[in-house]
This record gives structure tokens, C-alpha cells and sequence, in this order.
């Protein structure tokens, strides 16, 4: 909903004063009814972890809430009530409060984690049922189930799990982008302890920047946001780091086949700070290097990425965290030569490096200002830069006196930079509302292309060539919403959003209205019906589609709109047997407006920052589909099945005639099946198997020509062709070994076991040695086993 | 030894895993209706000889499309097409007949079927509208139109000409010119320069170069006025595009150490080029296809046409030229 200025001041007066009325409605039911609150945080007992959306409910009067991302709760119940509060969270071992209620009451638990329980037996995190919550197209992962799905080549990958789930696609073989409900991979905001993270690959898309050992919860975000998320049109994905165990120092680590990493925690002081850093190393390029001669040419890659996080407890009601992340990816070739005739000699050196990585940094204080007000001030630094670095060094010696001696350097480099300080405010008046109120403000860079060029010789600078300007600009947000329980059966989640974007002179305003509705039919299946606004005003420029690092951030602009998108999705979620099964359906429909490609001939290469709006085309998209999903949360055997049925197209004025096309990544079935299984004698195993519709492929149909020597290639509409249908099983069996000093756990896996040869790409052949033209696909992996070994102590 | 021995055992593990492989994949194509397709910058210069050299594309292309998957060697230029140019009255202002050859930019002759020249040597005028139409037997007849740009106005133009400390043969210096762009309308431009002998005659085979820009990749802005490449006035608002770069040429023709009569670079011609919008394009997403020919990853480009019922383009090119001391 953008609009110009005096319709926004129109439409921020509504949004205000409907904010207002909804405080005030809480506030006076808050006041009228005679109540004592309890409140406190849920806590791991072994290491003072935050548990993250953890159940605390009373037994006698039924009512209940979660705990929020830092394990906080609050519950203002009648005052002189007997109380029978549980805390329960899926994996730990159930606490319980018995009082009576005659003033408002802190109280922290501290749940055990009950070891009889299997590491991967459930899905969702929280023990808040799927037919009892307001939220729709939201999943959360057990780390610990993370860690058992079979992984390529033995590296665990958090974004690759996420991509077993309905409506969340996977790219090419082996990437880990993300393609939510037919969004691109910059519609995804994801966010590493509340900074944003804007390329989360490593190793050209295979791996993920995640480390999912230095990692505590993750939750995505499928549609039907709620209004405390802006930003991005297609999803969320919020990951939050380990805080450090508050009792002891503990480590874990492995080693793979590709990379190692080690992880170790503790505490600063005990019960009032702790630490935990975390590192992870390719070493595919040291491995190599015995195997090259530097007189040839040394070519190295290597990733790297390094984790740490500190908490600090200042009183009872205050708290700071300060983490931080670094990662590179590096790929890098050194060529010299050295000749040498009679007396002279020729010296010449030419380096190359690709590198690309991300740097965040977040600073949170968490302060309890009253038993049902909390607060949450997070500052945050993220970057994002990929360069190019190429040098050459030429020398020419006669009877040992330089003769000739010249020198050239080349930088290009694209980076985002944001700054961001951000206030969000949970406020529990009674158990029918949960009421959360913010702002944001963000200071945002963006350098798409800049090119740094200087040619020397014989000491002269002949070049010196600078291109490629900055642009700032500053969005700010401010949004409330509220969790209220109308009746028995009908809950609901209402907000807005208000967004402003300044870049230039110019100012993009948005007003996003969120609902998700949850209506009881009987105890186990709610129906539920969600609709969002959503506005972004970044844009990822890609050639590709793929993910490569090359791919350029730039803003909206004058010239360039920003995206924006309605999203309408309803469902049905239920419980099936005492719980151990929970099944949900959901349809959706979203419409994006403003989603921007390069116009036909344009590409990273011909684009700077000072030209890149004149590269573009605007378009629309639309996605529509239903998803599938069932799950089996308890038992020896636990696991899922996943389908989404699927369409996802686009349209742009200057591309393929004007006319729509489909997406790259539209996907008419997708299937996933995942299975984990406990078997005596402390084995485990694992098994996925998914299968896809082929990708959209654009193949040349014609050929003709103009001239001598020149032919060209015609196709008659955008990704006019598919690849074949993508299938693969991946296995895993893990033993684990308990030690005096902890545990070891060996893991066999894999990937691909069938061996099927899913195609990576295609191109066309043409016809050569008596052969027939055709197409041919490449495919990436045929079956590749793998072993890993890790360990905790 | 053993220490090595396992870690290539490991890395050749590694990259059998790695391995790729490839077959062949069934593709249910469309039949292809065979297209005629057409290749022509009309320009405002006099003779086709003189032009040939100024500008690429000068000389009458009319070809054809197949299947891709049938064989390259069985796509050639087609010799039998009727093809007339028509001015804005319907009036036929140049018929043209096949030659089976051009000349390359670079002088040389071009040996190809469905090179065809113009038989009445008819000069379009900047700023008039033309229309070309093609026929062939078995082939629908396709037809294009086109308006010549304005001559270019070039207000400043200096060049400072010294032989090349590393080349005496070389002459080196910076170029400045100023062209008078059309503000409010988008304008497409291509600058060349040629050196001349003391007759005005072309010395060399190969135009002046930029010699500022880095060989070695193309990263950038590729709207930057250079020598030889087109460009848009995107990057001008003012109402004028001034180019300064630094150049190099031969300052004599190579052949004439044979001949034992030496022609030296006297004077420098530089041509400003204005294009159709048709022009350029056709030219960048020409480019763009082949540099994404071999990036499997890459977005596939479809070349831009203005020929109704086929392929190609109609481009037009105004020239303004203007000659200096060489040195």
C-alpha cells in the first residue's frame, strides 16, 4: 500500500489512532478485572539457555502463554485463585508451580532435559498445539533434529533442512537458497540475532553461512507475518545463537571430509555471564596444496566463518548480549614466472582473488520493566561484500639492472551496509492479549558496483580510474499487534505495520495491515485464515536466479519502485492420536508488484552504481498453490511428509514480449519425506527422500543468421522447457559412543543414494564427429558417501 | 610419504564426488517454420566502399532461420531475395542485388551468400523514415522501417599527437570531444577514429584504440564513451557528452615498408556516429548473447528485432565527420 504524501499522513492518522484504541481497549480490561500477574523466565537447568516458545499454562483455569525469544513469560490471572502453573517444552521434563495467588509472583524455571526423550523425535519446538495457535506458515526446528538429517558431504546446513518443508524450495542441486511460496531469494529475511543477513551461502550456494552448532532456535515464516516482521515480501527466517552455558565450560566440534569446526561455551561468572564462540574452516585448499607447484600456479578455496556471543546479566530485570559473525569465502590464483636468457630476465606475477562474506554484529538489552511489560532495545551492524581483486607485476632485468617494470591493479566490489537500532516492547495485560508494540529505524549503504583501477609504469601512474558511488537511505518502522482470544473458539492476531523509506529526495511510505484468524471446530482442528501486506525496499539484482555472490543489493530509487506483495493464505491444522500425529492443509495466494530483472542485455559486468536503475525492468509476480503436511512428533520413529502443489509466474513489460512466463523456480509438485528412527544399542537413522517437478529452463528453439560468422539464438518464450523431474534419497545412520569425558558421535551418511543423475543445468550441443545436435543436462552428484565425526564434552 | 599418500586418497575421493555427469536429454521441439532474417544500418554516406570501412553493418545481410538442431553448415545468407527500400511517400528509392560478398571493417573482402549491394546508390537523409521489404520464394516476406537519426553536432574537438615513447611507429595522445546531445530524448552514439595519409587516405587497417581502459576485463560501465563502443546518453543530462580518453593508432601503414614508398598518419578522422534506438539495441543484446553463450547459469538473451515476420534488424547511422592533425 504505497501511496503519496498526504494520503500517507491520512492513512499513519488511522494507523495511530487504531494502535491507540487497541492499547487503550487492553489497558481498561486490564484494569477492570481484579489481577496478579506471574512472571519469569523458562530456562534450560544445565545451561541457563533461554527456552524459546516453551508452554507455561495453568492447569486449574485452562489459561496459558509461550515464552517469548528470550524465554520471558508473563500471566496475569484472578487474583486469590489456586494456581497449578506447568512449564513444558518439547525434550525437557515438565515443572510445575502450585500457589496461591495473592500478589504478583516472579518465579524462573528451570526444566531439566529429560534424556528419555529422543534428540529427534519432534518437529515442532513448542508444546502450544498447532490447532491452539493463532500463527499460520510457521515452523520451528529442533536443532538437535537439524543435526540428524542426512547432509552433502557430511556438513550440516540449516537452510537445507528448511527446504524438506512444504512451501520452501530448494534452487538448483545441492544450493541452499530459498524459494518461499514463488519468492525470489531476496524476498527471505533472515536475521542472526536480530541483524540481517544478506547472502547466507557459502562455496558459490552449496553450504550455508550457518553453523548450527552456535546455534539455538530457528523459526520460519512462510506468510501470514506478523506485523513485529517487515521488510521482506516472501518470508522469515529468525535464527538465534546459544547464549553460553551459565554453569560450565563445554565444547563440541567435528570432523568432515570437507570442514572441521569446534564450538566452546562457558561461563564468564558463573550464573551471571557466560560465552560462546564458535569456528568452522574448509580445508579443501590446504589439502591441495601439497599437490601444486607454485612455478604452475597455485588456485586455493577455501570458507571460513567464526561465531561468538556474550550475555551478561546486570540485575535481576537486566539483561545484554553482544554477538557477533564473520564469514569469507575465498577463491584465490597466484601465477608467476620467471625467465631467464643469457642476461637478461623476464619476472612476471599475477594474482586473482573472488572473495565475498558477511560481518554482523547485534548488541541487545533485555530489561523487564514490569511484570507484564518487556522491553527489547537491539542495535545491530550487518555487511555484505563481494570483490574482485586482480593484480599483475611485470619486470624486465639486463645485467641485473631493471630495464622495464610495470604494474596494474583491478578492484570491483559491491557491498550493503546496514546499521540498525530497533525497540520492540511485549506487553501481557490478561491472558487474551498479547500485545507487542515497536520501532525500527535502519541506516542503510548500498555500493551495487564500484570499480578501483590503476595501471603504473616505470613508476608513472598512467591510470587511475574511480567509479561506483554510494547511495544511503533510512527506513524506519513502526508496528503494533495484538494475540487476542475473542471467545473459546475464535483467536486472533491483529496488527499494522507503518514503513517509511527515504532515499533521495524521495519517500516511500507503506501501511500493512496483518490478520491471522484461528477458529476451533472441536478440541483438535482449528480452521485458520491469514492476510498480509508486505512491502521491501531492497532489490537483488541477479542474472543468474541462482544465488551467486556476483548478485547486486540496490535500493528503491526514484526511478525504481519498491516491491510489495498481498498475501491471503487459509488452512486447517489437527491433531491425530493423542497428539503424536499433527496434520495441516493451507492454500495460499500471494501477488508481488514491483520485483525488478535486467532488461535484456544487461548483466553484472555492464552495471555500477551509478547506472544500474537504467539496467532494470520492473514486473509483477503471482504464487498460488496448497501445501501439505504431516508430521509424527513422538516415538522411536518420528519424521514427516510434505507436498506442495504449486504455481509461481511473472511478468515484466520489457521482457519475453510483455508477455507472463514462469518463474524459474516454479515448481508444480514437491514432495519431501523425512524419517528418523531410534535402534538399539544407541544407533540412529535417518532418511529423506524428495522429489520435485524440473526446473523452468529458457532452451534456444531456432537458429538464424545476419551476417558472416553470425548466428544467433532464438527461443520463442522464457523458460519455455523443463529439466527433468528431480528425485533423490539421502541416508544416514549415526552410533553414539559415551566417553568419561562426553560423547562421540559417528555419522555415515548418503546423499543421493540411488545414485539418480538430477540435472544441474542444461545447455545445447551442437551437432560435431558425426553426432546429432541436441540438449544434454549436466548433473552435479551421483552418489556421494561421507563421515563425519563429532564430539561434546 | 604415507602422510601424503592418505591425504590424496582423500582428495581423489573427494573429487569422484564431485564428478559430474552428463547425458542427453530428450526435448520435444516445435516444428520451425524457416524465417527470413535481414541485416541493415542505413547511413548517410555516400559510397558503399567509403562506408564499409566507417561502419560494420553497412552492407545488406538477408539470411535465414532453421531448427537448432539442425546443422550450422546448412544456415546460410539466402542469394535469390528480392529486397526494396521505400521512402515515407510508398516510393522505392533502392533496389538491391546480390554480391556474395562485403568488406570487413577492417578492409579485407568478405566471401559469403546473402550479401547483397545497393544498385542505385541512394544516400538516406537524417531525419527521414524508410522502409525495407524482402521476399524469397517459399519464405513469408518480412518488411522493417526505420527513422535516421539527426546528424551528430560535435562543438569541441582537440587531439595532441606525439609518437609513443614505446613505439616510435605509435602515435599516442588524448582525444577531447564534445557532441551536442538532444536533451529529453534518448540518444544512441559510436565514436571511430581512422587515421589518414597526407591524401586523405586510410593508412591503416585497424582504427585508433582507447588505450585507458583495462584490457584485461570488462567490469563496469560499458555507456562510458570509448572509442569503437556504442553508447547511450543515460550518463549526460546536460545537454552535452564530452569525451576525453587517451589513445593510439599506427602512424604508418605497414604494407608500405614493401612497396618502398612509406605512408605516414597525417591526419586523424574521428566520426561520430548516431544510431536508431533499433541499432543499439540490436547490437548490445547481440553482445549480451554471445557473453552469456557459455554461462550455463545465466538468463538466456533474445536478440532484438524490429523485422516483422522474421529476424534481424533495419538500423539507421548518421555520421558527422571530423579530421585533425595527426601529430
Amino acid at each position: 500500500m504505497l501511496f503519496c504524501m498526504s494520503r500517507y499522513k491520512k492513512q499513519a492518522y488511522l494507523f495511530l489512532q487504531a494502535a491507540l484504541c487497541l492499547l487503550l481497549l487492553c489497558c481498561t480490561s486490564a484494569a477492570f478485572a481484579q489481577r496478579h500477574t506471574i512472571s519469569g523466565y523458562v530456562r534450560d537447568a544445565q545451561t541457563s539457555e533461554n527456552l524459546i516458545g516453551a508452554a507455561v499454562y495453568d492447569a486449574l483455569s485452562g489459561q496459558g502463554t509461550t515464552t517469548n525469544s528470550y524465554g520471558f513469560y508473563s500471566l496475569s490471572l484472578n487474583a486469590g485463585d489456586s494456581v497449578a502453573l506447568m512449564a513444558s517444552y518439547i525434550g525437557y521434563g515438565r515443572q510445575r508451580l502450585s500457589l496461591k495467588l495473592t500478589k504478583d509472583v516472579t518465579y524462573n524455571y528451570a526444566l531439566s532435559p529429560n534424556t528419555s526423550l529422543a534428540t529427534v523425535e519432534v518437529m515442532a519446538s513448542k508444546e502450544e498445539k498447532i490447532e491452539e495457535s493463532t500463527r499460520m506458515s510457521t515452523i520451528s526446528v529442533p536443532i538437535e533434529q537439524l543435526k540428524a538429517v542426512p547432509a552433502l558431504m557430511g556438513e550440516v546446513d540449516v537452510i537445507k533442512t528448511l527446504q524438506l518443508l512444504p512451501g520452501v524450495q530448494s534452487g538448483t542441486e545441492g544450493a541452499s537458497g530459498l524459494y518461499v511460496r514463488g519468492g525470489g531469494p531476496d524476498q527471505n529475511l533472515i536475521l542472526l540475532d536480530g541483524a540481517p543477513v544478506y547472502n547466507a551461502t557459502h562455496l558459490f550456494g552449496f553450504f550455508s553461512v550457518f553453523n548450527a552448532d552456535a546455534l539455538n532456535h530457528i523459526e520460519l515464516v512462510k506468510g501470514g507475518f506478523p506485523a513485529r516482521y517487515g521488510g521482506r515480501l516472501s518470508s522469515v527466517l529468525d535464527i538465534s545463537m546459544k547464549e553460553g552455558n551459565m554453569h560450565e565450560f563445554h565444547g563440541e566440534g567435528s570432523i568432515g571430509i570437507i570442514a572441521s569446526k569446534l564450538t566452546l561455551e562457558g561461563p564468564i561468572k558463573k550464573d551471571t555471564a557466560s560465552f560462546i564462540i564458535s569456528a568452522r574452516r574448509t580445508y579443501l585448499d590446504v589439502l591441495a596444496r601439497p599437490f601444486m607447484n607454485k612455478e604452475e600456479g597455485v588456485v586455493g578455496y577455501f570458507f571460513q566463518d567464526f561465531n561468538a556471543k556474550f550475555n551478561y546479566r546486570i540485575t535481576s530485570k537486566d539483561r545484554l548480549y553482544l554477538s557477533g559473525y564473520t564469514g569469507l569465502d575465498k577463491f584465490h590464483t597466484r601465477f608467476e614466472n620467471n625467465d631467464t636468457y643469457n642476461n637478461s630476465s623476464y619476472y612476471s606475477k599475477e594474482t586473482a582473488g573472488l572473495g565475498w562474506g558477511n560481518n554482523m554484529l547485534s548488541l541487545r538489552w533485555n530489561r523487564i520493566l514490569n511484570n507484564r511489560l518487556f522491553l527489547n532495545t537491539t542495535a545491530t551492524y550487518s555487511r555484505y561484500q563481494f570483490d574482485i581483486d586482480v593484480q599483475n607485476q611485470d619486470r624486465s632485468e639486463e645485467n641485473g639492472e631493471v630495464t622495464r617494470e610495470s604494474s596494474s591493479r583491478l578492484i570491483y566490489l559491491s557491498n550493503i551496509r546496514d546499521y540498525s537500532i530497533k525497540t520492540d516492547f511485549d506487553y501481557l495485560p490478561s491472558p487474551s492479549h498479547y500485545i507487542r508494540f515497536g520501532s525500527q529505524a535502519i541506516q542503510h549503504q548500498f555500493r551495487p558496483g564500484a570499480i578501483q583501477l590503476t595501471d603504473e609504469i616505470e613508476g608513472d601512474e598512467i591510470n587511475d580510474l574511480k567509479q561506483g558511488s554510494k547511495t544511503a537511505a533510512v527506513e524506519a518502522s513502526v508496528y503494533i499487534e495484538d494475540d487476542v482470544r475473542l471467545s473459546d473458539k475464535l483467536k486472533m492476531n491483529v496488527g499494522g505495520r507503518l514503513n517509511s523509506f527515504f532515499v533521495d529526495g524521495e519517500t516511500y511510505t507503506s501501511l500493512e495491515p496483518r490478520v491471522t484468524a484461528r477458529y476451533l471446530v472441536n478440541d483438535r482442528l482449528a480452521l485458520k485464515a491469514s492476510y498480509a501486506k508486505t512491502s521491501q525496499f531492497i532489490h537483488l539484482l541477479t542474472n543468474s536466479g541462482i544465488g551467486l555472490p556476483t548478485d547486486l543489493w540496490v535500493p528503491a530509487t526514484k526511478l525504481v519502485q519498491p516491491q510489495r506483495a498481498t498475501q491471503y493464505a487459509f488452512g486447517a491444522a489437527q491433531t491425530l492420536l493423542d497428539g503424536q500425529y499433527e496434520v495441516s492443509v493451507e492454500g495460499y495466494y500471494k501477488t508481488m508488484k514491483g520485483i525488478i530483472e535486467y532488461k535484456e542485455g544487461s548483466d553484472f559486468t555492464t552495471t555500477i552504481s551509478n547506472n544500474w536503475e537504467t539496467k532494470v525492468t520492473t514486473g509483477k509476480g503471482w504464487a498460488y498453490g496448497a501445501e501439505f503436511f504431516l508430521q509424527k512428533k513422538v516415538g522411536r520413529t518420528s519424521g514427516w511428509v510434505g507436498y506442495t502443489l504449486s504455481w509461481a509466474n511473472r511478468q515484466f513489460a520489457e521482457l519475453n514480449y510483455g508477455r507472463k512466463f514462469p518463474y524459474r523456480y516454479d515448481r508444480r509438485h514437491d514432495i519431501s519425506v523425512v524419517l528418523f528412527h531410534q535402534l538399539p544399542r544407541n544407533w540412529n537413522f535417518s532418511s529423506t527422500w524428495v522429489y520435485g517437478t524440473g526446473n523452468a529452463v529458457t532452451l534456444t528453439e531456432s537458429r538464424y543468421i545476419v551476417g558472416a560468422y553470425e548466428t544467433v539464438d532464438s527461443y520463442s518464450s522464457r523458460n519455455n522447457y523443463r529439466m527433468r523431474a528431480y528425485h533423490r534419497l539421502d541416508l544416514g545412520f549415526s552410533k553414539i559412543k559415551t566417553k568419561s569425558w562426553g560423547e562421540v558421535v559417528n555419522t555415515f551418511s548418503l546423499y543421493n543414494a540411488y545414485s539418480r543423475q538430477n540435472p544441474f543445468y542444461m545447455y545445447f550441443a551442437g551437432a560435431k564427429d558425426g553426432e546429432k545436435a541436441s540438449f544434454r543436462q549436466v548433473a552435479l552428484f551421483p552418489i556421494i558417501p561421507s563421515f563425519s565425526k563429532s564430539f561434546k564434552f | 610419504m604415507k602422510y601424503k599418500v592418505k591425504l590424496f586418497a582423500l582428495f581423489a575421493l573427494l573429487a569422484a564426488g564431485m564428478f559430474g555427469c552428463e547425458m542427453e536429454q530428450e526435448v520435444d521441439l516445435p516444428e520451425h517454420e524457416p524465417k527470413l532474417t535481414l541485416r541493415l544500418a542505413l547511413a548517410n554516406v555516400d559510397t558503399l566502399a567509403e562506408h564499409s570501412i566507417q561502419y560494420k553493418y553497412s552492407a545488406l545481410f538477408i539470411g535465414r532461420s532453421q531448427s537448432v538442431l539442425y546443422p550450422d553448415e546448412s544456415l546460410t545468407g539466402m542469394a535469390n531475395a528480392t529486397v526494396k527500400l521505400y521512402d515515407e511517400s510508398g516510393n522505392v528509392v533502392e533496389e538491391y542485388a546480390h554480391t556474395g560478398y562485403t568488406q570487413s571493417e577492417y578492409g579485407y573482402k568478405v566471401e559469403m551468400q546473402g550479401y547483397y549491394a545497393s544498385t542505385k546508390n541512394f544516400v538516406p537523409e537524417p531525419g527521414k523514415t524508410y522502409t525495407i521489404r524482402a521476399s524469397a520464394h517459399t519464405f513469408q516476406d518480412i518488411e522493417a522501417t526505420t527513422m535516421l537519426p539527426e546528424k551528430p553536432v560535435v562543438t569541441d574537438l582537440s587531439f595532441d599527437g606525439q609518437p609513443s615513447p614505446a613505439d616510435s611507429y605509435t602515435i599516442e595522445g588524448d582525444l577531447k570531444l564534445t557532441i551536442a546531445d538532444e536533451p529529453g530524448k534518448k540518444n544512441y552514439y559510436r565514436l571511430v577514429a581512422v587515421p589518414l595519409d597526407s591524401t586523405y587516405a586510410r593508412i591503416a587497417d585497424s582504427p585508433a584504440r582507447s588505450i585507458d581502459a583495462y584490457d584485461g576485463a570488462d567490469f563496469g560501465n560499458n555507456e562510458k564513451p570509448r572509442l569503437g563502443d556504442l553508447f547511450s546518453d543515460e550518463l549526460y543530462s546536460s545537454g552535452k557528452i564530452t569525451l576525453l580518453t587517451r589513445i593510439a593508432f599506427p602512424g604508418i601503414d605497414y604494407a608500405s615498408f614493401q612497396t618502398g614508398k612509406k605512408r605516414y598518419a597525417r591526419y586523424l578522422e574521428v566520426q561520430v556516429q548516431q544510431l536508431t534506438e533499433s541499432e543499439y539495441l540490436f547490437a548490445k543484446t547481440l553482445e549480451a548473447q554471445w557473453r552469456s553463450d557459455d554461462n550455463p547459469f545465466a538468463e538466456s538473451q533474445n536478440v532484438y528485432s524490429n523485422v516483422n515476420s522474421g529476424y534481424g534488424v533495419l538500423g539507421g547511422v548518421t555520421v558527422t565527420r571530423v579530421v585533425v592533425e595527426a601529430l
